[in-house]
């Protein structure tokens, strides 16, 4: 009897001895996970507006002329999290389509206009992102035509998106031309104000609608990329600010 | 009469620290079983690791719902991911340990020690995936302040 209680207690020591190697080990893999998104946010501060000038370019492939702003300022400021607003000075920050995208007056706020007139407009902003939240708060007039709002993409073949067609929220990335679905949902699109999210964590992707969570996708995680937006059809888009938001890995 | 109460976020705070305390049971007597084999012992593991992983489903499915209408968090979104990738191993790894281990004790009546100390070191690996899940758990309440009412 004695015998067995001493083996019982040998037993009980390895599972402490296991569960105290498990949680070391835990720390040191989230130092290192935390260390690495910072080295991201790092190599995304310093990339070149060159690159993000090839993103001036309409979904469909067609060639598009676009604004290029070799600005310093709007490059540091891209890097990192950033909250655009809708102002002649911040165009600075963005590549875009210059035909059928214009800057207005909507009673007292500053506004960008899309009005595809039943092609393609389209913007990215410069400073790639890799596990992003992005919240754009926007206005349609019309439920004839679709607004993305476009992360990860590397070129106008590979990105992921939120779409909003009519009542219809689609979750979906694009993979070297070809568009896959990774969840749709309905929902009622508000006519006023209202702002549009999308959340990239890892494999995790999420749509929102005032931040209400409407579509909740999987899939492999992407390389870090540009992000923006883009509106197709015959609605007018109303983009009054669009904040990016690299998430937090934990530390 | 409300089932839940009023001041529970939802259904899985309730019943998460139910495959916690099962299957960390389960493993501790699996590890028992080789210094003191008795066959009241395997019977009970078996149990334990069977209703340890139906709760884990329940907790996976109430955990999913819970995190999709809790609402924009930007602060906390990878960690709400990570949680649930944890969860959705524990719930594979517990289910297809169980269905091993049903198999190697009932079935094929393996006693040798080379048997049960293979099913002890498994039973450890999915105790420390276990662990994760509940750390990462864990740190969405007390870190980020998750279903706390502020």
């Amino acid at each position: 009897m004695k015998l067995t209680i001493k083996k019982i207690s040998y037993g009980f020591i390895a599972l402490t001895f296991v569960f105290a190697v498990s949680c070391g080990g835990s720390s040191s893999s989230e130092t290192e996970d935390h260390e690495h998104a910072e080295g991201m946010e790092h190599s995304e501060a310093t990339d070149n507006n060159n690159e993000a000038t090839e993103h001036s370019h309409d979904e469909g492939g067609n060639e598009t002329e676009a604004h290029e702003h070799g600005d310093a300022t709007a490059e540091s400021v891209m890097g990192e999290a950033f909250t655009w607003m809708a102002m002649e000075e911040s165009k600075d920050m963005l590549a875009y389509k210059t035909d059928n995208v214009m800057m207005m007056k909507h009673g007292e706020d500053n506004v960008m206009m899309f009005s595809p007139k039943g092609g393609k407009s389209s913007c990215m902003f410069n400073g790639k992102q890799g596990n992003v939240g992005v919240t754009a708060t926007i206005k349609l007039d019309g439920n004839d035509g679709e607004v993305k709002l476009i992360h990860h993409s590397t070129d106008k073949d590979n990105y992921e998106f939120v779409a909003l067609n009519g009542n219809m929220m689609n979750l979906g990335r694009v993979e070297n031309g070809e568009e896959k679905i990774l969840d749709s949902k309905e929902f009622e699109l508000p006519t006023d104000w209202f702002t549009l999210t999308v959340t990239a964590a890892g494999s995790h992707f999420k749509g929102y609608i005032n931040d209400k969570m409407i579509t909740h996708g999987h899939a492999d995680e992407m390389a870090a990329g540009y992000v923006g937006l883009s509106a197709s059809g015959n609605s007018m888009l109303s983009v009054k600010k669009v904040e990016a938001t690299p998430l937090e890995a934990e530390h | 009469m409300e089932l839940l109460p009023e001041w529970a976020p939802g259904i899985h705070p309730l019943i998460i620290h139910f495959p916690v305390a099962l299957l960390s049971l389960a493993v501790v007597l699996t590890v028992l079983a080789l210094f003191y084999y008795r066959e009241w012992i395997t019977k009970a593991t078996l149990g334990l690791y069977t209703v340890g992983t139906l709760s884990a489903l329940a907790s996976y499915i109430s955990g999913r719902s819970a995190a999709d209408s809790i609402g924009l968090n930007l602060k906390a979104e990878v960690a709400i991911g990570t949680h649930s990738d944890w969860g959705l191993y524990t719930l594979v790894y517990f289910g297809i340990f169980t269905v091993i281990y049903y198999g190697v004790v009932f079935m094929l009546k393996k006693e040798s020690i080379v048997f049960k100390l293979t099913l002890a070191a498994l039973a450890l690996l999915g105790f420390f995936i276990l662990g994760q899940t509940a750390e990462h758990g864990g740190r969405l309440v007390f870190e980020y302040g998750l279903g706390v009412q502020k």
